[in-house]
């Protein structure tokens, strides 16, 4: 059994000292080591958060980082963290966020759906994660109405509560779909006092994290929300205006807002998230790209342009990268490894070729792992020392 | 109401035919007493007929005259008129209106509100939804745009030597954040409106910059944000725009604070 007064401790002094906790999505098996090392170092808590697409159980077929298994994932987490710093935080748990479509590309049916996500969380839970954010909303996508899709967020709810170890868990919801403009606070407030309303119509306890957009939406290798910009853009109100309003209303609840894709946000706009007293951030795929620009840019210092080849082809050809283009975007090539190359580090032909290239360029005394590792901590780096974890 | 509560100036620079539609049509509501237009050194065949003051000066022919410094020209004249309305309208001449509730608004606003400045809301702005009763609330953050100004406040700043817009923030970077600074830290405050609404044609900007005077709009961006950053710098020693917002955010905080009757009319 977890012991939930640790978490609840090690997070109420970051609260205490206005820290934004830190969630780092688990892009590949170097991120998920340094981000370890980080919060054992710093002795403040890094959530890990991973999607059910980078980590699934087993019994599912496990993810696409690392091919971890929940089990697997878990267990390497647990073993490094010698200081029981890093919290462990399921991200985007609900039907059709591990696979949306069966083998003969068919949409998998909402009871399908609902089923693995029920056995993705009972293993989550079996495995003592801190934090479960329950996210169904993409039946919206599929033709789920507003209603429906309220219904299956209780429903799982109701599901992870009702089961052994269920109600020591902290848990996450927010059925929105990442926008570039901060949620209007009174509508916030409107659509949250629903879900409380059925929380307690089914005896079940407020969330501690509620989901709310706050501005922020990545494409591509950029945040394009109105939380990074600089200046009044038409048709959208200011996050100086709305977060302030939404952080009021979390509190009137007796929640937390929970900030989700907040990559590539420059510098000024991190500062003020202590600032405002956002009490949790999450970042993902910024990490992943800045290993896979540190690989590629190593490579082609050493004259290793068949590793980028090989890459670049793998990556291309994959595409996934395409979720993330703007529309009518003019991405290079290279733009599109470099959005998508950590989907593949897994993959064994580039696992290979990524232990080819360590190994041919520490004969020209480059020491890839540490090179890597260097620009994955710099870039998390950066959110912790705005965010408030250093002095 | 009075229909003739309120006085209203365009300002100008060079599009004298959108500029006279413009004031044709303040002209057909019969809500004005008092139309007329603000030029900032027009070309003799671009100034419009219903001009009641002009700038020559040799910065104004090369750079225009800007948001800020127009309003200012066009307060400076209402003020020195024999007997202004209790409230200015001022536009800049690419104001599409699309709403023109003059007589709900004054009425909505009664007694109830110490008011300094009254916005209009552009067609498509969120505001719009959450907007108490769909028609007024007290706010602090507006972009510029139109701006309905009272006399009360005016005469105010002028009693302090101040001229209500900072004239060195030549490009109006964050202009209505650094008003509702001293509105509400004055014990005024601002009202947002969906009764009067407008459209900015930005065809203008983008068809007719050479003409106006001004820089493409890409490149207006750029400058609105640079040298909006070192006049924040140099005003208020702060280094990025949120500071201020976050600053007006708590003036405006303080305000609701001390007027509780007023929260039922917040915007949020």
């Amino acid at each position: 059994m977890k012991d939930l007064s640790r978490f609840e401790s090690l997070y109420s002094s970051m609260r205490d000292e206005r820290i934004t906790m830190l969630g780092v999505g688990p892009m590949s098996k170097r991120i998920v080591e340094e981000t370890i090392l980080l919060a054992n170092q710093l002795k403040f808590p890094i959530a890990l958060i991973p999607s059910r697409r980078q980590i699934e159980c087993h019994d599912l077929g496990g993810g696409y980082v690392e091919s971890w298994s929940t089990e697997e994932f878990v267990k390497f987490v647990r073993d490094r963290d010698y200081g029981n710093y890093v919290i462990l935080s399921r991200d985007h748990s609900g039907p059709w966020q591990f696979k949306m479509f069966d083998d003969a590309q068919q949409v998998i049916s909402h009871e399908s759906a609902m089923e693995e996500a029920k056995i993705s969380l009972a293993v989550d839970i079996e495995l003592d994660f801190d934090i479960l954010h329950l996210d169904p909303s993409l039946g919206l996508n599929l033709g789920r109405s507003e209603l429906g899709v309220q219904e299956d967020l209780i429903e799982l709810y109701s599901f992870c509560f009702g089961r052994r170890g269920g109600q020591s868990i902290t848990y996450e919801v927010g059925a929105d779909e990442q926008s570039m403009v901060p949620d209007l606070p009174s509508i916030a407030e409107e659509k949250f006092q629903k879900i409380a309303n059925q929380l307690k119509s089914q005896n079940l306890p407020l969330p501690k994290f509620y989901v709310l957009q706050t501005g922020t939406k990545v494409k591509e290798t950029r945040n394009i929300g109105s939380f990074s910009t600089h200046i009044p853009v038409k048709d959208m109100l200011s996050p100086s205006f709305q977060i302030p309003e939404i952080l009021k209303i979390c509190e009137k609840f007796g929640i937390l807002l929970k900030e989700h894709n907040a990559d590539y946000l420059p510098d000024e706009s991190l500062r003020w998230h202590r600032l405002f007293g956002i009490p949790a951030a999450n970042v993902a795929p910024e990490f992943g790209v800045a290993e896979t620009r540190s690989l590629l840019k190593i490579a082609g210092e050493t004259k290793e342009n068949w590793f980028i080849e090989l890459f670049g082809e793998r990556v291309i050809s994959k595409k996934r990268w395409e979720k993330w283009l703007m529309p009518g975007s003019a991405a290079t090539d290279r733009d599109k490894i470099e959005i998508a190359g950590h989907y593949h580090f897994a993959d064994e032909e580039i696992k290979e070729a990524i232990y080819k290239l360590e190994s041919k360029i520490r004969s020209k005394s480059f020491d890839l792992d540490k090179i890597l590792r260097k620009s994955i901590r710099e870039s998390i780096d950066r959110y912790l020392r705005y965010f408030g974890y250093y002095g | 109401m009075d229909n003739f509560k309120i006085d209203a100036l365009v300002i100008n620079r060079n599009l004298k035919a959108v500029t006279d539609r413009l004031i044709d049509q303040l002209k057909a509501s019969n809500f004005f007493r008092t139309v007329g237009v603000v030029d900032g050194a027009s070309r003799n065949d671009e100034i419009s007929k219903y001009t009641v003051v002009r700038s020559e000066a040799p910065a104004v022919q090369a750079f225009g005259l800007r948001i800020n410094r127009g309003y200012n020209l066009a307060i400076s004249w209402w003020t020195s008129q024999s007997t202004p309305s209790d409230y200015l309208l001022l536009l800049p001449n690419d104001t599409e209106l699309v709403e023109m509730k003059v007589n709900e608004l004054f009425d909505s606003l009664d007694k109830k509100f110490p008011v300094a400045a009254i916005v209009p809301l552009p067609t498509h702005s969120p505001y719009k939804e959450i907007l108490p009763n769909g028609r007024i609330g007290i706010g602090w953050h507006f972009n510029e745009g139109p701006i309905i100004l009272s006399k009360d406040f005016i005469l105010q700043q002028q009693k302090c030597g101040k001229e209500v817009f900072d004239p060195d923030n030549f490009r109006g970077y964050l202009s209505f954040i650094d008003l509702a600074l001293r509105i509400y830290t004055n014990h005024f405050c601002m009202i947002g409106t969906a009764l009067i609404s407008f459209n900015e044609n930005e065809s203008h900007l983008q068809n007719h910059h050479d003409l106006i005077v001004t820089e493409e709009a890409s490149r207006n961006a750029d400058l609105l944000l640079k040298e909006g950053r070192a006049w924040l710098a140099q005003k208020y020693g702060l280094t990025d725009g949120i500071s201020l917002e976050n600053l007006v955010r708590l003036s405006f905080e303080e305000f609701m604070r001390q007027n509780p009757k007023l929260i039922h009319w917040k915007i949020r």
